[in-house]
């Protein structure tokens, strides 16, 4: 018997013609790859903090494990079309290999090779009626489809039926003796009729149709949607090598361009699935802020002069600058709570890019709100977003014994206070609950006193790089000083600040070990140094800081405090953990009034109660203001109250009055 | 046009317990941020929005020492052209007059259309020094600016009286104006833009250079000498009212039919 195989180019004349055909498609797919591949190119270089990590590439690009997540059909929608795509697109490397190189289609192999190809075909087909389902059966909510994903779907199915026609005429006009595409076969019988003449005809005629459509969409890829073939995997490999787009002042000064390597990849990474504006604190709050279109918005800018055909309008480049790439006063809204980071597929980091266009608001004199302004003079002048004096710096710590560094204090460790803790009247006592858990616990520590800076984290966020390079210097200047090797922040956002920028410029900062307060209590727990002995019968709910929990991870250190904490029952909001839904407060949005009705921490505070919790306990200085505030304005104050960590802690251990 | 503004390093105290050093003359400044003088800030921008509409120059200018000169760099990434220190180690700098006496021998050396002063300093709140410097110059003035239109040579302000009137003024170049704050929406420094303009240099001049004698502007040649300073004698305090809202509206409304 006859092995099994396929003649390529059976029933086909002027096979040269394809060949043609496939050099133009293939020329005009390199240079649209080149012209893409020197747009990236054109950015700054940014620093690089580790290697590929290759479990989470694998996961997140062969297994597209950010697209399942909170979507299977949307999972399975995609990973059908890619996996159909790319088995596909190896099956006719493998051909041409197999027709120029060497032949080994034959046989079982050649069987093994034409069921996969029907597999995949069937796959590609599943997954793109799924995703019409999807837009137009099941509604997926906040979807959001143009012509040109009507354009990319479309084509890829009609690749794929064609490819089946043309398999089963084949077929049908050149019966083989063993199976082979029962499917295709039947398909193509019914639609299909006459005689063989004809459908070698027939098989002709559909050849040239799937090939040429085929060949479009080689020629198509680069300058579409399909872009994201190459960005999206290109760009989660730099994510997972914790690229920076840190600058120091001497570098920002030098760099020409606008955006670094990275931060261009991401803007062609972007294929609008809008899972970041479902998350998106503010859209949720029904700001004008969506991170969606703040990629599209800037990325339009951005390649306005790359000239990348179908891609680029040069208009984008000269009618903007890189301070109006937005336009308004969108980029204020965002918080930089990374969650639209957190859940976006191809790893996108819109707060990097919203930064970066803060940062060229703050250089060019534009429009900066006159709150974002006054915190940055005060910041500037005093030291403190809060135009709190030096003197009363230490305001807190009145009747406290606390040991403090200029006053000779011997210690390596530091204790950082923070601005909010240190002067809002309302917060001191969380700064005099730590310091009296710690002194109790004969845990060593001083402090700065009136010489600690503001760490300036949300200086760096509104885009205040040399603000915020200039008090992070004080501070290092001052660790140094004092031969301090160890920092335990009380608020988040100089953990996050400390522990993860100031060694981006100095590398005497890189070396220093900056913890969270929360995990510091609850090693001390854990311990026995710290014993909760008194109970605290409430029933209480975790809200996770941004700064704590997505930018580093710290998600259980809380919990296990409060659940150590005899009498407290803990439950969670439907949105915790890397979920965490944002008080509002981060990125400089302590800052930023907005006009919408309900404020984001309103939205938190009403989910807080949702579960029943009688306390929203939180363990940043920002949150609590913000939520403690949303209590009062929502009208939630005989439902709920807000506890730092350390308060409801100290209430557990302290004796009642002692702090 | 060509403008000066004069501009002044000042304490913020607004938040800040002020206490005085023991000789009476002065606050104790360990724990105080400095920085430009609030109105000299809005003059410096009018000044530059000025210049941004009709061309020319905007010069400023501090008496003050070398760590003055923050707040002259600080004008120069606003948008000011050059910046100037008259060295203060020879002035009695508690004195308007002789301060006044500086910053016009200052103008004299150059030829400006307009000069501009904040109408005070935040820390001794004369309101003194802009119309002295206009007097000695011989060049009209108008205090309390709050906004200004150039039309032909001439400028027309606007000025701000009491009760929420305002005054229209037509002044002849060159003249002298005091601006008040809220003329403008003083823009944002950063300290990129500051660092952009660290190596423009800062001309010093000595009092001699500008003609001045110590006797004239030194503590012997003062018009007006600063005794003491003291704190203000403290007013009754506020009485809290505690109880439920219905008492505490009983409460005021005895005390109100008290005073009535």
């Amino acid at each position: 018997m006859e092995q099994p195989y396929r003649e390529v180019f059976w029933n086909i004349s002027y096979s040269w013609l394809f060949y043609i055909l496939a050099a133009v498609a293939s020329l005009v797919f390199f240079y649209g790859i080149y012209k893409r591949a020197a747009f990236w190119m054109s950015g700054w270089s940014e620093r690089r903090n580790g290697g590929v990590d290759l479990k989470r590439l694998t996961k997140k690009v062969l297994f597209t494990s950010g697209i399942f997540s909170d979507d299977i059909m949307g999972g399975t929608t995609h990973f059908l079309i890619m996996w159909g795509f790319i088995v596909l697109f190896l099956g006719t490397v493998l051909s041409t290999i197999d027709h120029w190189i060497f032949h080994f289609l034959e046989g079982k192999v050649y069987i093994v090779y034409s069921v996969s190809l029907d597999i995949a075909g069937a796959a590609l087909i599943t997954g793109i009626i799924l995703a019409y389902v999807r837009r137009y059966i099941v509604k997926r909510k906040n979807m959001v489809t143009i012509v040109k994903d009507h354009v990319v779907l479309l084509l890829l199915l009609f690749i794929a039926i064609t490819g089946f026609f043309m398999e089963g005429l084949r077929l049908h006009a050149n019966p083989v003796p063993w199976s082979e595409s029962r499917v295709a076969y039947r398909v193509v019988d019914a639609i299909f009729h006459g005689s063989r003449a004809h459908l070698l005809f027939e098989h002709r005629l559909w050849w040239w149709i799937h090939s040429i459509s085929s060949l479009f969409l080689v020629a198509y890829l680069p300058f579409s949607k399909f872009i994201h073939i190459f960005a999206a995997p290109t760009n989660l490999t730099l994510d997972s090598m914790n690229y920076t787009s840190f600058l120091t002042l001497d570098e920002r000064e030098k760099v020409t361009t606008d955006f670094s390597k990275h931060q261009l990849v991401m803007f062609d990474a972007c294929t609008r699935c809008n899972r970041c504006q479902v998350v998106c604190p503010s859209s949720n709050a029904r700001e004008p802020l969506s991170p969606r279109m703040m990629i599209e918005e800037v990325g339009n800018y951005a390649r306005g002069a790359s000239g990348i055909p179908f891609v680029s309008s040069k208009r984008d480049a000269d009618q903007h600058d890189k301070a109006t790439a937005s336009l308004g006063d969108t980029i204020w809204y965002c918080t930089t709570c990374n969650n639209c980071y957190e859940v976006c597929p191809v790893g996108i980091n819109t707060s990097d890019i919203i930064r970066e266009v803060r940062a060229a608001r703050i250089e060019s004199g534009g429009e900066v709100p006159v709150n974002v302004q006054e915190m940055l003079e005060s910041v500037y002048k005093f030291k403190n977003p809060w135009q709190g004096s030096k003197g009363k710096r230490m305001d807190w710590a009145e009747g406290l014994d606390v040991p403090v560094f200029s006053k000779g204090a011997d210690s390596k460790r530091c204790l950082f206070v923070g601005c909010t803790p240190a002067y809002d009247t309302r917060l001191q006592s969380v700064a005099r609950n730590v310091v009296s858990l710690l002194e109790g616990a004969d845990y060593d520590f001083a402090v700065l006193g009136k010489e600690e800076a503001c760490c300036s984290e949300f200086v760096r966020e509104v885009g205040e790089d040399g603000l915020f390079t200039e008090l992070a210097y004080q501070n290092i200047d001052l660790f140094e000083r004092y031969g301090i090797t160890e920092i335990v922040a009380v608020c988040p956002h100089g953990f996050h600040t400390l522990r993860n920028e100031y060694g981006l410029m100095e590398d005497s900062a890189k070396r220093l070990d900056v913890v969270h307060i929360t995990e510091v209590l609850e090693r001390l727990i854990a311990d026995g140094r710290i014993k909760p002995t008194r109970e605290v019968p409430l029933v209480a709910t975790y809200h996770d800081p941004c700064f704590l929990g997505r930018r580093n991870g710290i998600y259980d250190a809380p919990r296990n405090i409060l659940r150590a904490i005899p009498g407290v029952k803990l439950v969670e909001m439907p949105r915790s953990r890397e979920k965490s839904f944002c008080c509002g407060g981060g990125g400089g949005r302590m800052w930023v009034e907005s006009n919408a009705d309900e404020k984001i921490a309103e939205i938190r505070v009403a989910e807080a109660v949702e579960t029943g919790a009688e306390v929203v306990v939180t363990a940043c200085p920002f949150c609590f203001s913000n939520l403690d505030d949303a209590v009062k304005t929502g009208g939630y104050e005989d439902k709920i109250k807000v506890m730092d960590v350390s308060e409801l802690l100290a209430e557990s251990v302290l004796e009642p009055g002692s702090s | 046009m060509d403008i000066l503004v004069c501009i002044k390093k000042v304490p913020d105290t607004a938040d800040a317990e002020v206490i005085l050093r023991s000789d009476g003359k002065g606050i104790e400044e360990e724990d105080l941020a400095f920085g430009i003088n609030e109105w000299d800030n809005y003059a410096v921008e009018e000044a530059i929005r000025l210049k941004e509409k009709e061309g020319g120059k905007v010069a400023v200018v501090t008496i003050g020492t070398g760590d003055d000169e923050d707040i002259l760099r600080r004008c120069l990434a606003m948008g000011a052209d050059d910046a100037y220190r008259i060295d203060s180690s020879p002035f009695y700098m508690d004195d308007p007059y002789s301060v006044a006496k500086g910053l016009s021998a200052f103008a004299k050396k150059h030829s400006f259309d307009l000069i501009m002063t904040g109408v005070m300093a935040g820390d001794m709140s004369y309101a003194m020094t802009g119309p002295l410097t206009a007097g000695m110059l011989g060049i009209p003035h108008t205090t309390l600016v709050t906004s200004i239109d150039v039309k032909d040579g001439n400028i027309s302000v606007t000025r701000e009286l009491e009760g929420g009137l305002e005054e229209s003024v037509r002044l002849e170049l060159p003249a002298l104006l005091t601006i008040q704050t809220g003329i403008n929406e003083p823009r944002y420094v950063s300290i990129m833009g500051i660092r952009k303009v660290r190596s423009k240099e800062i001309p010093v001049l000595r009092a001699e250079e500008l003609g001045l004698s110590a006797e004239e502007i030194g503590e012997q040649g003062a018009v007006l000498e600063l005794e003491s300073l003291e704190r203000p004698p403290e007013g009754k305090e506020a009485e809290m009212i505690s109880g439920s809202p219905d008492e505490i509206a009983e409460k005021i409304l005895e005390i109100v039919k008290g005073v009535v």
